[in-house]
């Protein structure tokens, strides 16, 4: 499994969030999801300007295997969105925490991501 | 499930997870015939499927295969071998006793042949337009709204057999059919999605993405009466989709 980069933060439901220096936020899945998924095919992505709630179903990947929801891990505004997944959706597999980000958002409080989970906590998550 | 004619007596190679479903019919039925049915725990089966199955079993002097049809059995090196499988390609299964099929499985390894999982036989025979049982049909369907007609034989009408009578009741102008169904959007098809079309609509049985097309394949049980076109609706989306017969490949081979 690749390492998992030590500035993430972690539902445990597989998304992960990257707080960039301007202060939003870039959301995608992890590794772990990425390789349970299998080869992915196709993914939908919220539209640019949507309001999100944490928790609410904010995308949704397709693999081979199976559909799986992907959930804001934190609330906020989407104000940019990943378009080069929709025609290389399997840049997903090949780089989970670079290239194969879903979406940008302008987040509205950043203490929900006091919520989160840290690398090492997620890893663990991963192995149970 | 196959039914194999060994000369003295019948091999029935049935579905893993409904074995015990078949074995209980079998032995039921049994009660009205002088037959006996034996449970054979103690063989196993290994199927080499692609086309170089042939040269692999060859290189392990597995010979006499080259004349074999489809269907046709016959046994070698004490080892029951089938020209059948489950993938749609070239393909031998291979039933051999529980005692030999561990020094089986490393000698085909050895030889070039590839361990595949389930999830890839299951692309496999769904684009060849093989029927899973408990997906595509269960003991509810007849065998016309689930694309088995060609297993039924009506030519002798002296022959009965069980089952005769109530298929000769079914009106086969007026019952589902089970069509392929291909889509050619950015959407998988999967079990119990809607389809719609001129004349009525139906349901997704099995569905997957299809590694060799591209696109999404999969089969449904439908009206008839439709002009090869429907809809899918796939959460909040609707799709166009196209209805054709339930074979997307055959031996490596588009046939749609």
């Amino acid at each position: 499994m690749k390492e998992i980069p030590g500035d993430l933060k972690f539902r445990p439901s597989h998304e992960w969030v990257r707080v960039e220096d301007d202060g939003t936020v870039t959301v995608g899945i992890s590794d772990h999801a990425q390789d349970l998924l299998g080869d992915i095919v196709f993914v939908e992505l919220p539209d640019i300007g949507v309001q999100m709630s944490a928790e609410d179903e904010v995308a949704i990947v397709e693999s081979v295997k199976a559909a799986s929801d992907v959930y804001s891990p934190i609330s906020g505004e989407v104000i940019e969105v990943n378009e080069l997944l929709l025609d290389n959706p399997e840049t997903i597999n090949e780089s989970p925490y670079s290239d194969g980000w879903f979406y940008k958002m302008q987040p509205d409080d950043m203490d929900e991501l006091g919520e989160l989970l840290s690398p090492e906590e997620y890893g663990e998550v991963c192995e149970e | 499930m196959i039914v194999y004619n060994l000369g003295d007596h019948y091999r029935i190679i049935s579905n893993c997870a409904t074995c015990s479903q078949n074995h209980g019919w079998f032995t039921k039925q049994s009660d009205n015939y002088d037959v006996n049915i034996e449970f054979m725990n103690n063989f196993s089966i290994i199927a080499v499927q692609g086309p170089n199955s042939g040269n692999i079993l060859k290189s392990i002097d597995m010979n006499g295969l080259d004349e074999m049809n489809d269907f046709d059995v016959t046994n070698v090196n004490s080892m029951m071998v089938a020209k059948t499988g489950y993938t749609g390609e070239e393909g031998f299964e291979i039933v051999i006793d529980n005692a030999n099929v561990k020094s089986l499985w490393a000698n085909l390894i050895d030889a070039g042949a590839v361990p595949i999982g389930l999830g890839a036989r299951d692309t496999l025979r769904l684009e060849a337009g093989l029927n899973l049982y408990g997906t595509d049909m269960d003991s509810a369907n007849h065998p016309y709204e689930s694309n088995l007609a060609w297993t039924l034989d009506f030519k002798d009408i002296d022959r009965n057999f069980i089952g005769k009578s109530a298929l000769l009741k079914i009106d086969q102008t007026a019952c589902k059919e089970l069509k392929g169904i291909i889509l050619r959007d950015k959407g998988i098809l999967r079990s119990h999605q809607m389809i719609e079309h001129d004349s009525g609509g139906g349901e997704i049985l099995s569905g997957t993405f299809s590694p060799s097309f591209g696109f999404s394949i999969a089969f449904a049980r439908i009206d008839k009466g439709h002009n090869g076109e429907g809809k899918v609706q796939i959460r909040n989306n609707e799709f166009k989709v196209e209805i054709v017969s339930p074979l997307f490949m055959r031996k490596g081979k588009i046939v749609i």
